[in-house]
């Protein structure tokens, strides 16, 4: 009540910067918050296109969640994807952020406009020149294979190679982003400290391994925790390129919420995923807090 | 952590409330009390009497801006020309049309979204299976009362009998394809093979013809492949479906015990036939990832040379031909392989395109769409919509014409073998979205080396029986 009492207070001095905010607030809440409120809500009623319809289940679906091995697939592989995708993609960016830096600013112009073009031009987009690149018969990817002398593989169509197939698409467009982001980390790296390590006779790698990498911390939890964050969302790579299958190998938890709401017509099931995938984000995102805060970045 | 429990009991607490909120949850709106005896009027019957009460009935199609008939006329055009006619037959009548699209795996997310918010269109046209999903949950009208005796009788009753459950009639049929197969008879002329091909009268081959004539013309070397199979998503399962009318004991599903019953010796022997194409290379690679959209060049490459669907590929070469992007080639259709002495093979028919017309709370307007329904399912009117989508009107009193002998004389002759429904005789289950989603799962098993055809068709028997005794 106190705490109320001195909220009431505080937005009664402090009104007009309130007012200011209030725009942002509102849209928050209706777009974000009160979908969110209501899948949660969803997710406790078996419920189909009918809303009016809908029967109370209680924790019904979650119980038949933890029973589908579908579920259980999408989950590992969602996992998966992260544990492959982000660190790929932290790894790439950073040694290609390093390999730019010391370059002109011309030639990092037009580096930076070179690895960010992929993630301009959308999943989807590169979904599609994906398709043609991985097709079984005239594609480039068996076509380069084949020089080597190896069988032509079926991409999309044998596990494992479509979870992988898919990281690829995905590896395309999400590098782009973190390489501006070490490069704008790495321009901010005082020149004075890397020269009185150069005058203390540090190598470039030496230079590289005790000085910027460090100094790029930040940056680096800022890039994992949202690259983390966009692949466990991954969606319309698998819709492009694999559906999900071969018989669920590379479906994700984001994209069998697609299916089991907009082609099954199951929206309670769907929101109960939802609600487990929220549940996931929300702890990494804590734990990615609280190790910030312990690292004290 | 106290931080957390309390974020977790807000956001416990304020779901509540937001469901609390929403509309209650109520039984299933009751059937609108069906008017007597809906005699429907012929369009140009233009009511004379009293004072004719505004009615707007939103109609929405499949399709999407810039779709375009077979002939080029867009879909839009088409269908602004055919209801101004309507509602100047019928004042007091306005028709609120739009194309409402819907992507390759089958969603239809606009009308989705539509039914969820509480105003989907009054009448919807779309596929058979897409329609289903709202039947699913009580959404529809029974139609019964937009058809009269004399024109139901003008259907074919196989494909009446699939737009109902019970005694219902919730989707009015309009056109469907015939899955015949279709053969690029250049290829096997070049090859000198032709000789292998069906011919004349009924263009009917055993499974063992087949087999030869695939042996022959498949060069995987050169890139050209006898024929070709998907399985990565749900979208025209029927294509491989198609391939059970050879083998006549093979039911899909048992209308009479509404189960699933493609893991039957029968159809193991179907399948068992079908993974021998794959095994023998005869086959495009890459089955179990390919859709049917990715399987059109191909063909239009002349890199396969027989496949199912033979009405969509005939329509997709002409335009193709016409614009020219590719070669014009000759090609024929022929039947489905029967396994040797089998009788041939019927055509199949399925997923026709359908009427659905959402529950109505105003007598008046849904007798409005009772006659607008009717006034669209006529003769020509039909006719005119195959003709658009490159398909075959249900009704069999609605013309058919085709300009191409190689198209219509093996139609004919497929028509009288009658035709097969490579689904369902009686109705189609509820929750089929989600049975079409194991089956896309099990086929992609299916096309895989060693695959066990009866550990996978075992396995989604169980899988969509499971789905079907969840139905309401």
């Amino acid at each position: 009540m106190t705490n109320i009492k001195t909220l009431a207070k505080e937005i009664r001095r402090g009104w007009t910067g309130y007012l200011f905010i209030a725009p942002g607030y509102l849209a928050f809440i209706a777009f974000m918050l009160l979908p969110i409120l209501f899948a949660i809500s969803l997710s406790f009623y078996k419920v189909s296109f009918n809303l009016e319809a809908r029967q109370f289940a209680g924790f019904g679906q979650y119980a038949i969640l933890f029973k589908d091995p579908i579920f259980k697939q999408a989950l590992l592989n969602t996992i998966n994807y992260t544990l492959v995708i982000v660190p790929a993609t932290i790894f790439i960016s950073l040694v290609v952020a390093l390999l730019i830096d010391p370059l002109g600013p011309r030639s990092q112009s037009f580096f930076r406009g070179a690895f960010y073009l992929p993630g301009v031009a959308g999943g989807v987009v590169l979904s599609v020149v994906y398709l043609w690149i991985f097709n079984p018969t005239y594609g480039l990817m068996n076509y380069l294979l084949g020089l080597f002398g190896i069988k032509p593989i079926l991409w999309l169509a044998t596990a494992p190679y479509s979870f992988w197939a898919v990281c690829l698409v995905v590896l395309t467009f999400t590098i782009g982003q973190p390489i501006i982001l070490f490069l704008a980390g790495l321009a901010g790296i005082s020149q004075d400290m890397l020269d009185a390590a150069t005058v203390d006779g540090a190598s470039d790698l030496q230079r590289t391994f005790y000085i910027r990498l460090p100094m790029l911390r930040p940056v680096l939890l800022f890039v994992l925790a949202t690259q983390t964050i966009q692949v466990f969302q991954l969606w319309e790579v698998i819709f492009m390129v694999t559906g999900g299958g071969p018989f669920n190998s590379s479906t994700s938890l984001v994209y069998l919420i697609y299916q089991t709401a907009f082609i099954g017509g199951n929206y309670g099931k769907a929101s109960a995923i939802g609600v487990v995938l929220m549940v996931i984000i929300m702890i990494f995102t804590l734990a990615q807090l609280k190790f910030w805060k312990q690292t004290d970045v | 952590m106290k931080k957390l429990t309390f974020l977790f009991a807000t956001l416990a607490i304020l779901s509540i409330l937001l469901a609390s909120c929403a509309p209650q949850a109520t039984e299933a709106p009751a059937v609108v009390e069906e008017p007597a005896e809906a005699e429907a009027p012929a369009a140009t019957e233009a009511p004379t009497e009293a004072p004719v009460k505004e009615i707007t009935i939103t109609y929405w199609a499949f399709g999407s801006e810039g779709s375009a008939m077979a002939d080029g006329t867009l879909w839009t055009d088409w269908y602004a020309k055919i209801f101004d006619e309507y509602e100047a037959a019928h004042p007091g009548i306005t028709i609120d049309f739009a194309l409402k699209g819907y992507d390759a795996s089958g969603s239809t997310l606009v009308v989705d979204t539509a039914v969820a918010a509480g105003t989907p269109p009054d009448v919807y046209f779309d596929t058979k299976f897409r329609v289903k999903k709202y039947q699913d949950t009580q959404l529809l009208e029974d139609l019964t009362p937009a058809l009269t005796a004399d024109d139901i009788a003008t259907y074919d009753p196989v494909s009446i009998e699939g737009s109902k459950s019970g005694d219902m009639m919730w989707s009015i049929p309009a056109d469907g394809g015939y899955w015949n197969m279709i053969v690029n008879k250049s290829l096997f002329e070049k090859a000198g093979k032709a000789d292998l091909l069906p011919q004349a009268p009924d263009y009917s081959w055993t499974t063992e013809e087949f087999m030869a004539a695939c042996d022959a013309i498949n060069d995987p070397a050169n890139g050209v492949y006898c024929t070709a199979f998907f399985a990565g998503s749900t979208s025209m399962d029927s294509a491989t479906n198609q391939w059970l009318a050879g083998f006549p004991e093979c039911k899909f599903f048992d209308a009479a015990s509404t189960q699933y019953t493609v893991n039957s010796p029968a159809c193991v022997e179907a399948f068992t036939f079908m993974h021998t194409i794959y095994e023998n290379g005869y086959m495009v690679p890459g089955a179990a990832g390919l859709i049917d959209d990715t399987t059109d060049p191909y063909w239009l490459s002349q890199q396969v040379a027989v496949l199912g669907q033979g009405n969509w590929y005939d329509s997709i070469t002409k335009k193709s031909a016409g614009e020219g992007a590719i070669e014009a080639f000759d090609y024929i259709f022929v039947q489905f392989p029967n396994k040797p002495g089998e009788p041939v093979t019927p055509a199949g028919m399925s997923n026709p395109d359908v009427w659905g017309v959402f529950k109505q709370s105003d007598p008046d307007k849904l007798q409005a769409v009772y006659e607008l329904i009717n006034y669209m399912q006529q003769p020509e009117m039909v006719s005119a919509i195959a003709a658009g989508w490159g398909k075959i009107p249900v009704r069999t009193d609605a013309a058919f014409e085709s300009d191409d002998p190689a198209v219509a004389e093996p139609l004919a002759a497929a028509r009288k073998f009658g035709a097969y429904d490579p689904y369902f005789v009686n109705g189609v289950p509820c929750n089929y979205n989600d049975v079409r989603q194991a089956w896309a799962e099990a086929r992609q098993a299916f096309w895989q080396d060693d695959a066990d055809v009866q550990a996978i068709l075992d396995g989604f028997v169980e899988r969509a029986n499971g789905i079907v005794t969840s139905c309401p």
